[in-house]
Formats: structure tokens, C-alpha cells, sequence
């Protein structure tokens, strides 16, 4: 520590402090003299011509009196949002009275100022036929917004030329230069905060690549993680630009408590069923001689890569009303399979995987020699199992339920097909936003309920159960597992397990025999024409496939590269950078696809209905995975070779190149599978984020499942899990690491 | 060998980083001057008519213009969030069909531009917003209609009035959109107001409906297509949607409602600052009096409302049944939207 702080002296000499001081003041005067002088000229040059179009609005009045107030309101066409009102000329009294019929904004404004001197000085210059604008701006309300305005007066001239029938008052508003001067204000700040850092970096680093990387992370994530929360937030707490609760309000009323309430029970159902069918099957392929370890996790692997609702489609096709399972075969009445039910049913079966690979990490870890220890001393096999083995297991089986838990509340394609009756806040969110309300605040009033116990249970898994590992490290780990389940037991736990898979494969089955019926639930004919779809959205699979292609080596890079810094470095703000990054892990997707929206659809940063958007949006939810694959992998490599490296004067980038990259090789090339598998098959973001010319293809699927048009989603389907597999079974063979399925964490 | 595969597939994935263009870029162009007018080119649309029909009709406009239609099929809901997030930037230039209704609240969030097109004229006036910025494609009425096998199983009459849907052998065998997401149930919702005469008794009504629904689902087209599988006997709809699905071999009837029914104007309108606005106005005024477009619509069971437009002799139309007199202008007007929503979602969908 104190080394850290001689350090630290050595770079912070009084000599380097002035010429940062220096150099930061004159940016920053020179900065702010070039937004003053550009804000300066474009208002002058907007309110010039404003002058220029009012002198030529009041040419054209009409002939006819009663023409006026008509004429008054044109005037906002040719300004947009301008207010005018009519004064005639009363030569009794030799002054301007105001006339019945402009605009009420303007009558208001002249109520309130016009005993002023800068008025009656207009109208002066009016009666000498001299147009006048006043030189100070007066607040007002346009269009339920507060906004300042410039007034002007021009004089009507008669005929004769010589006299003034009346004058013409119009309020422009100046909100239009304000929009641009706001733009300026936030590229001038900007940028002065931008050379601040680099000459931060700059001056008092010992190694300023590094600085620089971490520099680039803190904006990555500071731009696209923390600036559309906290805007999605903002939005929340007001309505129509004013402060108001209404929205919480409304959140936290009991329609959609009963929502969250929903979301919850699935929640719990889901992960508590999950985790016991994960452990059971954990159990049964780790610590029994059970022999077909590889296919069952093949097999267990294959929901968690497919498409989120392609489980949900096939449940339909069997189970629904009219399902071929439920109908034909076995002519069930009265029993739906929409709702709590069936809901849990396919989240189970969708995310139990999760649950499964965290168990077995942790029971292949646990040493066979304890238990052998408490055999020894006569205990029965269920005597161990319960006191020694079962409790080492427990930190992984909490851990596997939050995780469950955080994916089963941030689900949303599966409850749009199957909720029934039950609400759920993910879909809730998506309606509100998308429905008759049109209400992206609400939207995100409701996605951050859905935020809280997602986080918490985020935040309690990682920083919490994952602490406290009971796993036995003795040194010398025996390579004998002693078996604790007698053959019965084992036949059944292998007999559930093959159940439970069997179902899986069934309902993939279903998929593929959607692709070739006519009509599911009427018409069972053998057809081809449903293979139509794959050429009609050929674009859609054209434009799915490349976004996901580019964001797969961005997210990769990223990730190792911050991984590195994090495991390696030591810099300031380390700890934050790594909450940011593996934050996006625990929200909902509806909350990050409502929050870009709301953030990403003003200048400076426009990028709503681009492609940019939706690999920015893949690219940060995939980082905290990418991440703890690198995190993992560095922890491995002994930082010695590392170091020899720089010994030899190579500078952070090489030892990244030529050292960090090719060792960590297979957690690259698994968090890029898994960025593209993910990016293929993400709903709940994009749903928000889609365009005519990006159009996803799961959303594509979606809506013909919504429509019931199951041949033509089931054909898309396919499509969509023969890439995904193939990718993803290419780059096992590359790597051939069994580790790869090891961290098959995942969120929709 | 293993070294050669991983470099191949590392440039293989890493190659459409550096061709990707087109839309790929992270800052958009800004929009100073306005394209030169070319003779073909693109438009960009959102629609809320059924996929396929959109599709075919905008394969067939692009054959006779030699413009592409890029398109994405959007809920009429869906659409006007979509076009108030891009207000400062539309992607789109024009949008077709959707309940009118949702048109006259994008008219009023001043997301849509007025167009006088110079085929308007056919359109009868009440058809017509007076301000020019949507117009009418075509009218459905809302129609109940029931899946007749199902209904001889569980040995229940077609219910043929609103009146009927109420009665207690329905129970938990009808099925309807949700308001909130679907403006074929919030056409419901209006048309009830009519025909009982005041809000409260149209929500009273819908409570007793509610005790007969089995579910709301999210589009509004889907309770019909449900019908037509079997997977629930009765189900309330628009009549084209349901005309489609019986001469696809779907043994249903379809009955309009006897007290009066409420019915849908599907309209289209130009997106205020879309960027191909030559191209869309050329798309709106083919939709609205090229006799190809008519006919594709023909095919889709939708009674159009240009003059002069054929029918399918099985279509439902307005004229052939009883309707009620709607006042769109206040069916659409938010502020009346967001009450009965409002009040629909409290008294009735926060208990389900």
C-alpha cells in the first residue's frame, strides 16, 4: 500500500499538477468562447430570418376583415408553433386596439405585458408604418410547453400608403435554436471532459495504453449501460415534461401488483422445480457410474441454444386445446395448458440446464475421500449423503436457483405465447409500451419493478452464495468416486433422466413435423409449401445472421480485453467497472430494449432503427458472460509468463496479441459461439429494437406463432436451430473442451 | 489441420466486420438535402394488415413501379409507439392499414402528415379524415362466430347477439382480444358504449362477459383463428378475418351480432418527415385506385370503400347487416382511449 502511494507521489510532481492545470484551463476557456460564439451566430441568424419571414407574412393580408383571424392562424405554417394576434387602429382614440380572434396565447401575453413600455413603443414604430421586434424575450406557454418568445410587430399599411389600419403581433418561439444550442452545449462538455481524461491519462499514468483501455471501457459501459437506465429512469418520473409520480403510481397500483405477484409465483415454481430436476440429473451423471455422461449433457444443452419459445410453440402443437396430444390421442377436456401450469412446465424444461451444469460443476468437485471417510466409520449411505455430501452441494444449489429465478422473471417469449390468464410483468411491460397506451414511461415503471428482485437475486448469488464454497480441496484429489446410491436408486434417477430428456427431444420433434403439416390442429395433410417462408424472409435471415456474425468477435474482444485489465491491472474504479459490466446480466431484456429506446432516440446519439443499435444491444448483454469465461481463464495462466514478456519491452497491446489471446483461446472462441447463439436467438431486447431493413427473425417467428400460422414459424424455426447448432457444434470440435458447456449461464 | 479450420472460420466470422456496410454504421447520415428523385428506388413502411396479404400486395406494387416496398408488419398499437420513439429520425415513410382509430391518435401525437391525394375523391367522404392526414381502406364489422363441431359436442346453440354472449351455458368458452394490446377488443369496447348507451353500462356488460371468457390473448386476430382450429367454440372478431378462414374448409358460422355491431376503417397515412416522401405517395395512391391492389384485397374477404371497388360475393358487408352510428373522432381521442382502458383494466383485467 505504501509502495502504491510513493508511486503515486513520483507521478503527481507539483511540476506536472501546473501543466495539467495549465492545459485544462485553456482548453476549456477555448472550448467555451467556441460554443458562445456558435450559439451566438446561429440564433442571430434564425431570429434574422424569423424578421425576414414575418415582414413577408404580413404582405399577404387579406383584403377583408373577416379574413383575418383565418389568415392570423396560417401563420404557423410558415413558423411553425407561431402565435399572432390582430390589432385595428382606432382613430378616435388614436391608438391600436386589440381585435377578437388571434391566437389565445398571444391575447394572454398582451394582458400581461402590453401596459409595458417596450409594447407601446412598438406600437409607435407601428403608426410610423416601421415593423419593430422587441429586444427582450417574454416566457410563455405553446402547446402545453413552457417557452420563450420573441415578439414582433408589424404595421398594415392602407392602401394609400400612407396609413396604418392596424398591426400585427406575432410570437415565435424560440425553442427551435435552443434544441441546437443544446446539442453544442453537449459536444462543448464533451469534449472538455474528454481532453480532461486523455491528459489525465496522459500525465499521471506510469502505463497509459492501459489507462487509455480502461478510459474506453468506463465510456463503453458509462454510454450504452448506465446513460439508458438512468434516461429510462428519468423518463419514469415525468409526464408530458413535467415532474409527477403519476406512472409509479400506476405501477405500484394493485393491477399490476398482481402482475409482479404472477411473475414472482412462476419465478419460484420454476426455479424450485428446475433445481430439483438439476440436481437429480447432476447427481445421477457426476457422482453415480452412470455411463452416457456426454449425450445427456448434449441433450441437456439443447434447450438452453434454441430459440426462446420454440419449446412454447411445440407445447401448442401437443398440448393446447387442440393439440394433437391432449386432443387427439388422449381427448382430454377442460384441462389448459396456458397458465401457471404450463408456463412452469416449459420454463422448466427450457432452463433447467442451467441448473443442472451449475450443480454438476460444483458435485464433480466435492472428494470422494470424505465420503469414504464416513462410510468407514459405518454410516449408511443415506446417513452420508445427507450430512456430508448434500450440504457441500447446497452453495450450488442456491446459486442454481437464483440463477433460474433471475431467468425465469426476465423471460418474456415464452408467457406472450402461454400466460393465459396469469400476468406476468415482462409482457406487461412489452403491452404497455406496445399497446392502446402507447407508454414507454410506463414501460419502464414496470420493467424496473421487474429490475429489483432480479438484481437482488443477481447481487445475493454472486456476491454472497458464490463466497462461500464448502468444497473440500485436499491437496490430492482421489481419482476413485465412491458410489452412494444403491442400483435401484440410481435405475431410477437414470429412468427419470431419460424421461425428462425423452420429452425434450419429442417436443424438437414436434417442431420439425410442424415444418411439414398443412394446417396443425386441422388439417394434418403432408405438405412442402410451409418451406415457402425460408425464401419469403430470406432478408430477415440474411440480416439476423450478419448482425449476429459482427457482434460475435466484438463482444469476444471486448470481453478478453477487459478481463485482462480487470484480472491484471489495478487502477482506480476497478470494482465499479466490473459491477457495470456484469450488470446487464440481471436486467430484463424489455428493460434494456425500452431503455435504448428512450435513450437513443434524440441527438447526439440517434441511432434508433439501426443496425448499430441491435449489435451495441447483443454486444453489452453478452459482455458479463464473455467476461467470467476470461476472468476464469486468466485465473489459470500464471502471470509470470506475462510479465517475462514485458520484461522483454513489449507494451500491453503485444502481450495482449501475442501472449493473453492464444492462451485463452478456447474461453474466446466459447464466448464468441455464445454471443452469436444468443444474438440469433434474442427476443425480449430486440422486440424494441427491430426496423424495416432489421428485421429479427425470432420476432419473425414470433408473430406467425401469434397468428397461429405454426407451419410457417416451425420452418423458420428449424432454420434458425440448424445454424445455431451448427455454429455452435463447429466450434465445440475447434475447441474440444469440455469446460465449454460449463458455463452455459444465459438470460433471454 | 485443426489450425487451418479455426483461422478459416476466425476470417469467416470476422469478414462480415469488414464488408458489412449499408446500415452497419454507427452514425446515421444526416438528412440535409433531399435525394434526387430517381424513377425506381424504395419505400419503407410499417403495416398492420395480415403478413401475407401485405406481402403480395407489395410484390405486386413493386412489379408494376419497380419500387421496393421494405416492410415490417407491426400491431396497430405496436405502430404508433414505434413511430413516436422515431419521431425525430423516421425510419418509415408511410403506413398501411391498422384500425382507423389508431390513426387518428397518431394524427394527434403529430406523427402523420395530411396527403390530398388526387384518387381521394372516390373515397366517400365519411371515410375520409376531413383533414386529409388518414384515409379508409376498407370496413369490417365486428362479428361473433363459432366453431359448429365444437359446439354440437358440447351441445351449445351459436350465440347470434351481444345479448347472448352473456348467457351462463358460455361459460369460459369465449374468447376475445385484450383492449389494452388489441384495437380489434377496444372496438368492442366502443361499440357496446353504442349500443347500450352509456360507459357504465357498457361496463357492466363486460363484466358479465368477463365470467364467460377464457382467456384475453394479444391480437385480435387470433380468437377467431382459435375458433377455426377448435381450440375454443366462440370467439368475437372482425368478419373478414373469419370469411377467410371458412373457405379454408373451417366448418364456423359467422353471425352478426342482432342489437348492431360496431365495425373498423382501415386506413393508411403518410409518416410526417419519412424520408421517401415521393415513393409512399406513389404506394398510397396505387393502394387506393389501382384495380390490381383492389383486387388482392378482394381476395382477403375486406370490403373496400372506394367507389367502385368489387366485392367478394362472400364478404360480410356493412351494407348487408345492422351497425351502429360511431363517433370516431371520440373513440380515438386519447383522453377517452386511456379512461375506458383505464377503467377496463381496474375493474375487470387486474382480476384475471
Amino acid at each position: 500500500m505504501t509502495a502504491l502511494c510513493c508511486i503515486g507521489q513520483q507521478m503527481f510532481t507539483k511540476k506536472r499538477i501546473i501543466q495539467f492545470c495549465l492545459v485544462a484551463v485553456v482548453f476549456i476557456a477555448a472550448d467555451i468562447w467556441m460554443y458562445r460564439t456558435l450559439t451566438d451566430s446561429f440564433v442571430a441568424y434564425v431570429e434574422e430570418r424569423n424578421y425576414n419571414e414575418v415582414g413577408l407574412f404580413v404582405q399577404t393580408v387579406p383584403e377583408d376583415e373577416s379574413d383575418i383571424p383565418h389568415w392570423l392562424e396560417g401563420v404557423s405554417t410558415i413558423i411553425p408553433d407561431a402565435q399572432a394576434m390582430y390589432f385595428t387602429f382606432d382613430e378616435n382614440r388614436f391608438t391600436f386596439v386589440p381585435a377578437a380572434g388571434g391566437s389565445p396565447v398571444a391575447e394572454q401575453l398582451w394582458n400581461q405585458y402590453g401596459r409595458t413600455e417596450p409594447f407601446t413603443n412598438a406600437l409607435e414604430s407601428a403608426y410610423y408604418l416601421e415593423a419593430m421586434q422587441l429586444p427582450s424575450r417574454y416566457p410563455s406557454v405553446i402547446n402545453n410547453d413552457a417557452s420563450d418568445v420573441r415578439v414582433f410587430f408589424a404595421p398594415l399599411i392602407a392602401e394609400n400608403g400612407y396609413e396604418a389600419v392596424g398591426a400585427v403581433m406575432i410570437l415565435v418561439p424560440t425553442s427551435g435554436a435552443s434544441g441546437y444550442s443544446r446539442l453544442l452545449a453537449i459536444f462543448a462538455i464533451g469534449a472538455a471532459i474528454a481532453f480532461i481524461a486523455i491528459s489525465w491519462v496522459i500525465m499521471f499514468t506510469r502505463d497509459p495504453i492501459t489507462g487509455f483501455m480502461v478510459l474506453g471501457l468506463f465510456i463503453i459501459v458509462g454510454v450504452f449501460v448506465a446513460f439508458p437506465l438512468f434516461e429510462a429512469l428519468r423518463l419514469s418520473f415525468f409526464r408530458n415534461n413535467k415532474f409527477s409520480m403519476d406512472r409509479w403510481k400506476m405501477g405500484l397500483s394493485p393491477a399490476y401488483i398482481v402482475a409482479l405477484w404472477g411473475s414472482l409465483r412462476l419465478g419460484v415454481s420454476t426455479a424450485t422445480i428446475s433445481t430439483i430436476l438439476g440436481f437429480l440429473i447432476a447427481f445421477l451423471v457426476e457422482r453415480t457410474s452412470f455411463r452416457q455422461k456426454k449425450l445427456v449433457t448434449t441433450l441437456a444443452t439443447m434447450p438452453v441454444i434454441s430459440p426462446p419459445f420454440s419449446l412454447s410453440l411445440s407445447i401448442i402443437l401437443l398440448f393446447g386445446n387442440n393439440g394433437l396430444i391432449s386432443k387427439q390421442l388422449l381427448n382430454m377436456q377442460n384441462t389448459s395448458i396456458y397458465g401457471l401450469g404450463g408456463l412452469t412446465l416449459v420454463q422448466t424444461i427450457s432452463m433447467f440446464p442451467i441448473a443442472y451444469l451449475t450443480i454438476s460443476g460444483v458435485l464433480r468437485q466435492i472428494d470422494s475421500t470424505v465420503e469414504d471417510a464416513s462410510l468407514d466409520l459405518s454410516a449408511t449411505r443415506w446417513q452420508t449423503f445427507k450430512s456430508i455430501t448434500f450440504p457441500l452441494t447446497v452453495p450450488g444449489i442456491l446459486s442454481a436457483w437464483m440463477l433460474v429465478f433471475t431467468n425465469s422473471l426476465a423471460d418474456f417469449a415464452n408467457p406472450l405465447l402461454l400466460s393465459g390468464n396469469l400476468r406476468v410483468l415482462s409482457t406487461e411491460a412489452y403491452m404497455m409500451v406496445t399497446g392502446r397506451m402507447n407508454d414507454l414511461g410506463g414501460g419502464a415503471v414496470l420493467s424496473f419493478m421487474l429490475l429489483l428482485p432480479t438484481v437482488t437475486a443477481f447481487m445475493v448469488q454472486r456476491f454472497w452464495v458464490s463466497r462461500k464454497s464448502f468444497v473440500t480441496v485436499t491437496g490430492k484429489p482421489s481419482t476413485t468416486l465412491t458410489e452412494l446410491t444403491t442400483t435401484p436408486v440410481r435405475n431410477i434417477l437414470a429412468g427419470i433422466t431419460w424421461a425428462v430428456l425423452g420429452f425434450i427431444l419429442m417436443l424438437y420433434l414436434t417442431i420439425v413435423a410442424g415444418c411439414f403439416v398443412r394446417n396443425w390442429g386441422i388439417d394434418y395433410t403432408f405438405t412442402l409449401e410451409n418451406w415457402k417462408a425460408i425464401p419469403d424472409s430470406w432478408d430477415s435471415l440474411t440480416s439476423t445472421v450478419l448482425l449476429a456474425l459482427i457482434s460475435a468477435p466484438l463482444a469476444g474482444l471486448i470481453a478478453m480485453v477487459a478481463a485482462m485489465l480487470l484480472v491484471r491491472k489495478k487502477f482506480p474504479g476497478k470494482r465499479l467497472l466490473e459491477v457495470l459490466m456484469m450488470t446487464p446480466y440481471a436486467i430484463p431484456g424489455t428493460l434494456i430494449g425500452i431503455a435504448y429506446v428512450i435513450a437513443f432516440n434524440k441527438q447526439p446519439l440517434l441511432l434508433v432503427g439501426t443496425g448499430a443499435i441491435i449489435v451495441i444491444n447483443y454486444v453489452i448483454r453478452e459482455l458479463p458472460v464473455g467476461l467470467e469465461n476470461g476472468i476464469t481463464a486468466l485465473h489459470q495462466i500464471d502471470p509470470s509468463i506475462e510479465e517475462a514478456a514485458q520484461d522483454l519491452g513489449a507494451d500491453v497491446p503485444t502481450v495482449f496479441k501475442t501472449i493473453v489471446l492464444p492462451l485463452v483461446r478456447p474461453a474466446f472462441l466459447s464466448s464468441m459461439s455464445y454471443t452469436f447463439v444468443r444474438s440469433m436467438t434474442a427476443v425480449s431486447a430486440i422486440i424494441f429494437l427491430i426496423s424495416a431493413k432489421w428485421y429479427h427473425l425470432t420476432i419473425k417467428i414470433l408473430s406467425y406463432s401469434e397468428n397461429l400460422r405454426f407451419g410457417l414459424a416451425s420452418v423458420l424455426c428449424t432454420v434458425l436451430i440448424i445454424i445455431v447448432l451448427g455454429v455452435f457444434g463447429l466450434l465445440q470440435i475447434l475447441v474440444k473442451d469440455d469446460k465449454l458447456t460449463q458455463k452455459t449461464i444465459s438470460t433471454r | 489441420m485443426k489450425k487451418i479450420v479455426s483461422l478459416l472460420l476466425l476470417a469467416v466470422l470476422l469478414a462480415p466486420a469488414v464488408f458489412a456496410q449499408g446500415g452497419g454504421e454507427k452514425a446515421p447520415e444526416p438528412q440535409a438535402v433531399p435525394a434526387a428523385p430517381t424513377s425506381a428506388g424504395s419505400v419503407s413502411a410499417y403495416t398492420t394488415l395480415e403478413e401475407p396479404l401485405a406481402a403480395a400486395l407489395f410484390d405486386l406494387f413493386e412489379k408494376e413501379t419497380g419500387i421496393k416496398v421494405n416492410f415490417v408488419r407491426l400491431s396497430g398499437g405496436e405502430a404508433v409507439a414505434r413511430l413516436e420513439a422515431e419521431s425525430s429520425n423516421p425510419q418509415v415513410s408511410i403506413w398501411v392499414g391498422g384500425v382507423g382509430l389508431d390513426h387518428i391518435t397518431a394524427k394527434t401525437k403529430g406523427l402523420t402528415t395530411p396527403y390530398v391525394s388526387r384518387y381521394a375523391s372516390k373515397t366517400p367522404t365519411q371515410y375520409r379524415d376531413p383533414e386529409n392526414f388518414w384515409i379508409g381502406l376498407y370496413v369490417g364489422p365486428l362479428t361473433i362466430v363459432t366453431n359448429l363441431d365444437r359446439a354440437k359436442e358440447l351441445g351449445i346453440q351459436a350465440p347470434t347477439s351481444w345479448a347472448d354472449l352473456t348467457k351462463a351455458e358460455y361459460k369460459g368458452l369465449i374468447r376475445v382480444a385484450n383492449p389494452n394490446s388489441s384495437g380489434t377488443a377496444y372496438n368492442v369496447l366502443t361499440t357496446m358504449r353504442y349500443v347500450l348507451g352509456g360507459e357504465d353500462q357498457m361496463m357492466d356488460y363486460m363484466k358479465k362477459l368477463d365470467k364467460n371468457i377464457d382467456q384475453y390473448t394479444k391480437s385480435g386476430s387470433a380468437p377467431g383463428k382459435s375458433v377455426a382450429i377448435g381450440e375454443i367454440p366462440i370467439a368475437i372478431g372482425y368478419a373478414h378475418d373469419q370469411v377467410k378462414l371458412k373457405d379454408a374448409g373451417a366448418n364456423i358460422k359467422i353471425a352478426a351480432p342482432s342489437e348492431g355491431t360496431g365495425f373498423e376503417l382501415a386506413s393508411m397515412s403518410l409518416v410526417k418527415g419519412g424520408k421517401d416522401a415521393v415513393n409512399a405517395k406513389k404506394l398510397y395512391d396505387w393502394i387506393i385506385s389501382s384495380p390490381v391492389a383492389q383486387e388482392k384485397f378482394t381476395e382477403w374477404y375486406v370490403v373496400l370503400v372506394a367507389d367502385g371497388a368489387a366485392k367478394h360475393p362472400e364478404a360480410l358487408s356493412i351494407d348487408e347487416i345492422k351497425t351502429v352510428e360511431q363517433d370516431f373522432a371520440w373513440d380515438g381521442d386519447t383522453v377517452n382511449k386511456t379512461r375506458l382502458l383505464d377503467r377496463w383494466t381496474h375493474e375487470i383485467g387486474q382480476y384475471r
